[in-house]
Order: structure tokens, then sequence, then C-alpha cells
């Protein structure tokens, strides 16, 4: 291989898995000493479709924030950040000295109307919890507690709309 | 009453992919279909697919959504000299009141009587129904239940688990299973406030419940002139949250006795409620083959094309006719049970976050085509997926020979079915119809928490195409594929990440 190729590393951000992805440009990639010729079209009726070694499969981005990325392939999701590999080493290590301390910041899935707040501030809770209740496309959903600990703060009450991704609890982890 | 004609128009009192099928037939049989224009989605897809737009009148409250506001529909129809009302399935196509404004006002109610609506929404007067035609049931509350306090007391008799349901109920809402005494407040509250919601009644009642059992169900269809048919079962098993998500007629659980004694049994009920119109007696069917009536809905279900499919009748025609007084065109006999047919209900939800629903604008749309592929669709490229109303947005209804050709073909059908813009229930479809338990028709409702490893379907490398396009894209200043740039869903992620 030539010495211009650079190294990515494509993080899976739900299983942690790691995909070291070499690029040596025009198309032509490399993963787990395997060659790979990957190209993007855009078809007449608007959709992108990914091409390697031969198959391909339908690709949309549904969001990026900086380095990190919601795709979709074949309409299945996938949450990727892309890392150098001094990135994912730094990474690696800000992530085992911060796993002590986190508070959780649940925000609303999609605008809706809180229908009912089961915890207040001070309540202990764990993981599975039924939080509040909220009601959007006619549907009452749930929000649950992702993790054992404490109600730190209870930014809503019944009866408030909610647009997408206000703040509703902060939950504050158990050590 | 004697004019065979009598039906001239249609308003119909619903929207998406509903107005459109009701439409399409009413079309076909020379009647006029008329939408109704909301504020909410002024530029909605089914109001391209009538003859004739009316808007919904002006309010002076606006507390009630359109397609639940009685008078305002009764006025709509009486204004513009409409003959008859459709009201779909959902809204008010169970309401007796609005059935009976409909009478009074001189109009057509395309559906069975106040009388009939009434009895079997009320869900303890249609138990009594059964009973007298001798339809097996499941113990329990033999009337609402009005107070916490008498919950807890049938708990006490009849044991867990329970099923909390609401009396006006259907689809799922408002239903609380309770597995222990600590739960049972907290469910009968919940139960009661989704009943209130979504039926404007919080009366709930309480049944004995049956663990994992098959969802069956049997079309009838009643004439004014005492015919009663059915157009065999439905197999709707596949269930989330008694949500049904992908349907198929026939079931693989019946044998032809089998099919005989549950067929005979919904049409016993039919007959002793009296019934008119299109109609469907949902049972529960458990691992010994005894099957136990649950309710009976008397509108047409979102499922009524895999049993149009299979015995090549329209059922909204034969709901219109029957509206109009004439006899059923068919008899018993005369009724085909030809070849298999899959509904897979294509939602806009987040699968992969707990089927959460995902809004968002339709940028691209490819559908299947082919013999024996139909598909129901209330959006086109543009339309606009919003919170305010359910998230179903297509059907894709597959007929072939037998259930082996049927699953094959929905895969191929699902592989043609591409929607950008949204996150969509297609990767879940792929995934029950590649599941082994599915296709030996071994499953029942508990086959999405139990016999799912997945509930998206994952092709052969997906996940090093999903990497490398991330890749691809690092770096990049130019526009982004599509050009979305919000921030990752952080909700989603964890939610995710506690699924896994």
């Amino acid at each position: 291989m030539s010495t211009n190729n650079k190294t990515l590393i494509a993080l899976d951000k739900v299983s942690s898995k790691e995909y070291p992805i070499t690029i040596s440009g025009n198309g032509k990639y490399a993963f787990d000493s395997k060659q790979l010729d990957a190209s993007i079209e855009t078809t007449d009726d608007g959709f992108s479709v990914m091409t390697i070694n031969g198959i391909s499969y339908p690709i949309e981005i549904v969001s990026r924030h900086q380095n990190e990325y919601e795709l979709l392939v074949n309409g299945v999701s996938y949450l990727f950040s892309v890392e150098t590999p001094f990135s994912l080493g730094r990474k690696k290590m800000l992530s085992a000295e911060a796993s002590e301390s986190t508070t959780i910041r649940l925000k609303a899935p999609m605008p809706g109307k809180i229908l009912e707040v089961l915890v207040k501030t001070g309540d202990s809770v764990k993981a599975g919890d039924t939080l509040l209740i909220l009601e959007a496309m006619k549907m009452q959903n749930a929000i649950l507690a992702s993790t054992k600990g404490t109600i730190k703060k209870v930014l809503v009450k019944e009866g408030d709309t909610t647009s997408k991704s206000d703040l509703l609890i902060e939950l504050e982890k158990d050590m | 009453m004697k004019n065979k004609d009598k039906i001239k128009s249609i308003l119909i009192a619903n929207r998406g992919e509903i107005a459109i099928r009701i439409a399409q037939t009413a079309r076909k049989m020379g009647i006029t279909p008329v939408g109704i224009r909301t504020v909410k989605e002024p530029n909605a897809y089914y109001l391209t697919q009538v003859d004739k737009v009316v808007d919904f009148p002006d309010r002076e409250k606006n507390d009630v959504p359109e397609f639940l506001d009685i008078e305002s529909l009764v006025l709509l129809a009486k204004r513009n000299k409409i003959d008859a009302i459709h009201p779909g399935y959902g809204y008010l196509s169970e309401n007796a009141q609005f059935a009976i404004r409909c009478t009074e006002e001189g109009i057509i109610f395309i559906g069975p009587s106040p009388r009939i609506i009434q009895n079997m929404g009320d869900k303890v007067i249609a138990k009594e129904i059964a009973a007298k035609g001798k339809v097996p049931m499941l113990g329990g509350s033999n009337g609402s239940v009005d107070t916490l306090d008498e919950a807890i007391q049938i708990s006490k008799e009849i044991g867990f688990p329970l099923i909390i349901k609401a009396v006006a109920g259907g689809g799922g809402r408002g239903m609380r299973i309770v597995r222990k005494q600590s739960e049972i407040k907290q469910m009968y509250h919940s139960a009661s406030t989704e009943a209130l919601s979504a039926f404007n009644n919080p009366s709930v009642f309480i049944e004995k419940y049956l663990e994992n059992p098959k969802h069956i169900e049997v079309q009838i269809v009643a004439d004014t002139h005492g015919n009663v048919i059915h157009l065999w079962e439905r197999e709707c098993s596949v269930q989330r949250k008694h949500q049904k998500l992908l349907e198929e007629a026939p079931s693989p659980a019946l044998d032809d006795k089998l099919r005989k004694k549950i067929t005979d049994a919904a049409v016993s009920l039919a007959r002793e409620a009296g019934y008119v119109s299109l109609g469907t007696v949902e049972f529960l069917l458990d691992k010994h083959g005894d099957f136990f009536f649950m309710e009976m809905n008397t509108r047409v279900q979102v499922e009524h094309p895999v049993t149009e499919m299979i015995t090549g009748l329209d059922l909204i025609e034969l709901q219109i006719r029957i509206a109009n007084g004439e006899k059923l065109p068919i008899t018993q006999e005369e009724v085909k049970l030809n070849g298999w047919a899959i509904e897979c209900r294509i939602n806009a939800e987040d699968v992969q976050s707990n089927f959460s629903p995902c809004t968002g604008m339709i940028k691209a749309l490819r559908l299947p085509e082919g013999e024996g592929i139909r598909v129901d669709k209330g959006v086109v490229v543009g339309s606009e997926v919003t919170p305010f109303f359910d998230s179903m947005i297509a059907k894709l209804i597959v007929h072939a020979e037998d259930r082996n050709a049927v699953i094959k073909r929905t895969l191929e059908a699902l592989n043609d079915f591409q929607i950008k813009g949204i996150k969509t229930t297609i990767p879940f479809d792929k995934a029950v119809l590649h599941n082994e338990i599915f296709c030996n028709g071994n499953f029942d409702t508990s086959f999405i928490e139990k016999d799912m490893e997945s509930t998206v379907h994952v092709e052969k490398d997906e996940e090093i195409f999903a990497a490398l396009f991330a890749v691809s894209q690092y770096g990049k200043q130019n526009k982004p594929i599509t050009e979305q740039k919000e921030d990752i869903d952080l909700w989603a992620l964890r939610n995710r990440i506690n699924n896994m």
C-alpha cells in the first residue's frame, strides 16, 4: 500500500464495535484486509445507493453532528462516530476517567403532551421505572429510567406540551 | 327506499389511506366521493384522490379533533347536500351518537345501526349477546369497574394475570395487563385515562387474561334482508402492545374443522346481535384449539384487504350496498377461499428505538409493483408525517397461491419498497417474514417479544456499508447526501442501547 493511505475508525456507538477502514482514494477502501471498491450514486427518483464490490444497498444520512452520524442502510439505522487513531485513543482515555459521574438528561423523543409525572426531585428510581407518561400520536408513551439513580430535577408538569428534544427530567446515576 | 341508487355522494369522515380506499370504490360505483380538508394538513395527498373537497367549518372551540367532531361533520354533509357519510376506521366509526345524528338529519351512515354500534361498543353488553349466541368466553367482571377498590376486589376473585380494557375500546387503546397486585393501581389509572382520551369514556372492565394466545378474527357481512355470511378469518397475532403490525388470511393455525367452528361462532353471534353491515368478530385462540370471544368491531378493519385478496370481493362496495338497502350479491357457498394474502403495515416508526413514532417529510418514495401486489398509501413524495395522526402511512398487501409463495413474494416486494426521509417498519416486516417460527405458522401474540432475535432484518455486511459510508462522509465540507443537519437523537441512542 502507498504511504498516502489514511486509516479512520468508524465506531458503532451502540455495540462499541470498531471498524478500522483504510482509505486509498478514488473510492478504494480496505477493511479487515479486504479490498473494497465503493461508489455512491443518486437515482432519478431521489434515492442514494451505495455499491461495494458489486452489491448495492440504499443509504441515507438521518443526521450528522460533527463526527457523529446516524445512517440508514436498507432502512436500518446505525449510529457511528468517525475517529482518527489519535482521537479514538484519547476518547478511550477520557471515558475511562468520566465513567464515575453522570447526569442523564432525558429529553422528549417527539412533540407531545405530558399526561402524568410519576416522580419528584429526590426520588430513587431503578432502571425501567416509569418516570412520566408522554402522549404523542394518540398513544401513551412511558418514559423510563435508563439506569438506577436519583431524580435531580423534574422540568415539566402534567398538562405541559413539549417540543421534540425538550428536557424533561435530569437523573443522577447512582455510583 | 326502493330506489337502488339513493346514495349518489359520500362524505368521507376520515383521512389518509382509508379515505383514498373509500374514494376508489365510490368512484367505481358511480358515487361522488367528497373529502374533508382540515387545517392540520391542508395539502394532504388524500384530498387529491377524491372528486370533491370541502373545507372543515370554522369552529368557536378547537378542543375536539376534526374527525371526532360529530356536529361539524353532520353540518358539512347537510350543507353540501351529501347523501351518506363513511367514517372509515378509528375516529367516529364506532360512535353510536354519530350514527344517530346522521340518521336524524337524513344522512345515511355507512355502517351498522346506532343500536348495534352501542351494543357491540359496550363490551359488557357484547359479552351478554355472545353468551346468548353460545360463543365461548373468558371469565371476568360482569360489568364496568368504576373504582379502584372494585378492581382490586375482582382481582382477588379471578386472580392474576388479568386484563383491564376500555368498555368503549378497540385497537388496543385503554388496555393494560396486570400481573401482580402491586401494579393494579397504576394500570387501572392509566387504562382509564387512556380510554378517556381515546374514546371520551373512562369506563373499564376486567377480564381473565389468557397468556400468549393467537389473535384470530372472522369477517362478517350481513344485509338488511336477514342474510349473514362470513368471509373467512384473518390471522393477526403479530402484534406489539396490542397493535397489529402484520396480518394474513387465511390463518395457518386453523384446520378445516376449527375454521368451521370459529366461523360458525362468529355468524351465530352476528345473528344474535341482529347485525347489519360489515363487522369483525375477534377471538383469542389458545394452544389447545379452544377459542374465546374478545370483541366485535362494527366497522371496516385496517386489515380488510387480505380478505379482499382471497375472496375477490370489494368489502367497501358490500358495505355501501348494504347501507343502500341492497341484498348481498353472494351466498355463503359462493364465497371463495383462493390462495393466501399478507398485509404489512408500513408505519413511520423507529423500530430500533422501541417503535417510537417518527416524524418528517417523505423525500423519495419507490413502490413495489407486479401481479398480486397492492399498495394502499396515504402519502406521496413531499408529504409530511406529523405527530397529529396515527403513524401508519401505507399498507403493502400481497397475494399468491399459497403461504410459502406469499411470504417469498412479500419479501421481494418489501425490498422494492423504499422510503426516504423517515424511518419505517419495513426492516421489521422483513425480519418477521425471515423468521423461522413465523414461517412455520407456530407463532402467537408473544411472537415479537419471545421469538424475534432482532426486530429488524439486517442484510449481509450491512454494518460494513454503514461504517464505510460514515467514513466516506467524514470531513466533507460540501452538502451531505440528505440535507438534514439535526443533532443525533440522544434519546434514540440510549433507547437503542437499552434494547440490546
